[in-house]
C-alpha cells in the first residue's frame, strides 16, 4: 500500500491528467463538467463499433443491437493493447467468450470465429509457395493460409441454433482471391492435426490408423484424392 | 526539406483498386502504415505501383507520441520495417495521444499543454527517430477540450517544434475546427506558428454535432468554405505542399479529383500571386 503511495506520488500532473482523461473516455464515466467528455466516448464507442460490426457480419445478424452495444461498452473497459485498428476484432471475439457475454447462444462464439477467421486469413501476407504436389513421402503441414477447426453448431448451413459436429478447413483461395472453407471429416481433421516436420504424411496416417485399429490401406485409398486436393488448393502444404 | 512537390492524395483501399484505370492521379501520395502494414494479396500489386510511382509520405495513427509513458518500440519497429521496404522518407504523426499503458484507445485525445509535455514530447521524438532513422513530422491535432493547460496551443506546438526538432505538418481544417471550438481566430494562429518548420498541409472535412455544439474533425466530409478561405489565407505565408486527406465515407476516385483540383487551383493562384 505504501508502495502504491510513493508510486503514485511520483505520477507527473501529465501522466495524472492522462489517465484521469483516459479513464473517463474508456471507463465511459459521465462527467457533468463538460459534454466533450461525451464526444471523446461517442467517438472511441464508434471506432470499435465500426470495425465489430465490419468484421462480424453474419455475427451481427443474430444478435440485437442492444446487447450488440452493451458488449461494446464492456469491451472498450478493457481495451486492447494492438495498434491495429483491424485487429480489435479478435481481442473482441477472445473478450466475450471469456466474459461468458452470450453463453445462451453458444453459437455466437463460433460465428465470431468464423467471421474472425476469414479476415485474419484474408490479411495474411502471402509468400510464394512451390508448386504443389503431393506423395506420401513427403511431410505436410497446415499452410499460415488455413485454419482448421472442429465446430460445433451448424453455422455452415446457416442453422445456427443446431448442435451438429462438423470439421472444417478454412483456406484461402488463390485462383479467386478469397477465403473458402469445405467440410472435412474428423479422420482427415485429425489426420492434418497430428501431421508434423519429422514424418511422411503417410508414417502420420500408419500411426493414426493403428491408434484407431482402421486398415493402413484401404484409409490411404481413401484419403489420397481429397488429400491430394488440399495440397492442390494449397491448404496444406509441404515443409 | 521534403521532396514532395505541388498536391498529394491520402491513399484510401476504397479506390486502390481504381487508380490504374483513371486520368487522374496526384502528384503524391500519402499512406497511413497501420493501414498497409497487413494488407489483403489483392491489394498488393496495386499499392505497390501507387507508392512506387509516385512521391509517397507516410502518415500514422497509432504512435502515442504524447503518452507519459513507455514508448511501444516493437511498434515503432514496425513502422520502419514499412517505411524501408517501400522507400517512404517522410513519417508523420499526431501532437496527442491515444494509447495509455498499453491500452488503446484509436482516438487522438489532447495533450496537457505544459512545459513538462513539451519535454515528454521532444524526447520521445528522438527515441522515435533514432529506430526510424528519420525525422519526425508531427501534426496540430483536434481537440474538444483542453485537460490541463499552462500555455496557448500555438506556443505549445511552436515549442514542441523548436524543443525537439521536429517537424510540422499543418493540418489547416483543425486549425479551423479547433478555432470555432474554443474561440480563437484562425487566421491568428496562422499568423502565429512557426513558418519555418512546416512540412506540409492537411485539407480535410469535419461535421458540426447538435448534441455538444461542437464541430466534430470526421474526414468524413467534403471541406468546407471556411476551410478552403484558410487555406489561401496560409498558403499567403506559408508555400509548402498540400494535399486532401479523406477517411470516411471515402467517394470515387473521380469525386475526390474534383476536390484535389479545387485545392490545385487555390495552390496556383495564390503561388501566382492572383
Amino acid at each position: 500500500m505504501a508502495n502504491n503511495k510513493t508510486k503514485k506520488a511520483k505520477n507527473s500532473i501529465e501522466k495524472d491528467v492522462q489517465n484521469r482523461f483516459f479513464d473517463i473516455v474508456i471507463n465511459q464515466k459521465d462527467n457533468p463538467n463538460t459534454s466533450a467528455y461525451g464526444v471523446y466516448q461517442k467517438l472511441v464507442f464508434y471506432r470499435f463499433e465500426e470495425i465489430i460490426k465490419s468484421t462480424f457480419i453474419e455475427f451481427s445478424k443474430y444478435i440485437s443491437e442492444k446487447k450488440l452495444e452493451k458488449s461494446i461498452y464492456e469491451f472498450i473497459k478493457n481495451p486492447p493493447s494492438t495498434p491495429f485498428v483491424w485487429q480489435i476484432a479478435n481481442d473482441y471475439r477472445k473478450f466475450v467468450k471469456k466474459q461468458k457475454l452470450f453463453h445462451k447462444q453458444k453459437y455466437l462464439y463460433e460465428l465470431l470465429y468464423f467471421d474472425w477467421i476469414e479476415v485474419e486469413i484474408y490479411m495474411k501476407e502471402y509468400k510464394k509457395i512451390k508448386k504443389p504436389t503431393f506423395s506420401w513421402d513427403n511431410s505436410y503441414f497446415l499452410s499460415p493460409w488455413s485454419r482448421i477447426k472442429k465446430f460445433n453448431f451448424d453455422i455452415i448451413n446457416k442453422n445456427h441454433d443446431t448442435k451438429r459436429e462438423n470439421f472444417l478447413i478454412i483456406y484461402y483461395d488463390y485462383k479467386i482471391d478469397d477465403v473458402l472453407f469445405r467440410e472435412i471429416n474428423q479422420f482427415i481433421y485429425t489426420l492434418i492435426k497430428k501431421a508434423n516436420k519429422k514424418e511422411s504424411i503417410s508414417k502420420t496416417l500408419e500411426l493414426l490408423c493403428k491408434e484407431n485399429e482402421i486398415d493402413f490401406n484401404e484409409a490411404k485409398e481413401i484419403l489420397e484424392e481429397p488429400l491430394k486436393e488440399l495440397v492442390l488448393l494449397k491448404a496444406i502444404y509441404k515443409v | 526539406m521534403i521532396n514532395l512537390n505541388g498536391c498529394g492524395l491520402g491513399l484510401r483501399s476504397d479506390f486502390l483498386l481504381d487508380i490504374k484505370k483513371s486520368e487522374f492521379q496526384p502528384d503524391w501520395w500519402e499512406v497511413t502504415p497501420e493501414n498497409w502494414m497487413h494488407m489483403p494479396k489483392v491489394f498488393e500489386k496495386s499499392f505497390e505501383e501507387a507508392v512506387f510511382s509516385k512521391p509517397t509520405v507516410a502518415h500514422g495513427l497509432s504512435l502515442s507520441i504524447g503518452s507519459a509513458c513507455k514508448l511501444n518500440k516493437k511498434f515503432v519497429k514496425q513502422v520502419k520495417t514499412f517505411l524501408d521496404r517501400y522507400n517512404i522518407e517522410f513519417y508523420s504523426e499526431h501532437l496527442s495521444f491515444s494509447s495509455i499503458d498499453n491500452k488503446q484507445s484509436y482516438e487522438l485525445l489532447p495533450l496537457p499543454m505544459t512545459k513538462k509535455m513539451i519535454n515528454i514530447v521532444a524526447d520521445r521524438v528522438k527515441e522515435v527517430e533514432d529506430i526510424i532513422q528519420r525525422n519526425l513530422i508531427l501534426e496540430n491535432a483536434t481537440y474538444y477540450l483542453v485537460p490541463y493547460s499552462e500555455m496557448r496551443e500555438v506556443d505549445f506546438i511552436n515549442e514542441v517544434m523548436e524543443k525537439s526538432g521536429a517537424k510540422m505538418l499543418l493540418d489547416v481544417n483543425n486549425v479551423f475546427v479547433n478555432s470555432v471550438n474554443h474561440s480563437f481566430k484562425g487566421r491568428r494562429f496562422i499568423d502565429e506558428i512557426d513558418k519555418s518548420k512546416v512540412a506540409y498541409m492537411h485539407m480535410a472535412g469535419h461535421y458540426f454535432d447538435e448534441e455538444s455544439g461542437l464541430k466534430i474533425d470526421s474526414h468524413g466530409m467534403p471541406i468546407c468554405s471556411g476551410v478552403w478561405k484558410l487555406l489561401e489565407y496560409t498558403l499567403k505565408q506559408i508555400d509548402v505542399p498540400v494535399m486532401v486527406e479523406r477517411d470516411n465515407n471515402v467517394p470515387p476516385l473521380e469525386e475526390l479529383a474534383i476536390e484535389y483540383k479545387k485545392m490545385e487551383s487555390i495552390c496556383k493562384a495564390v503561388r501566382n500571386g492572383k
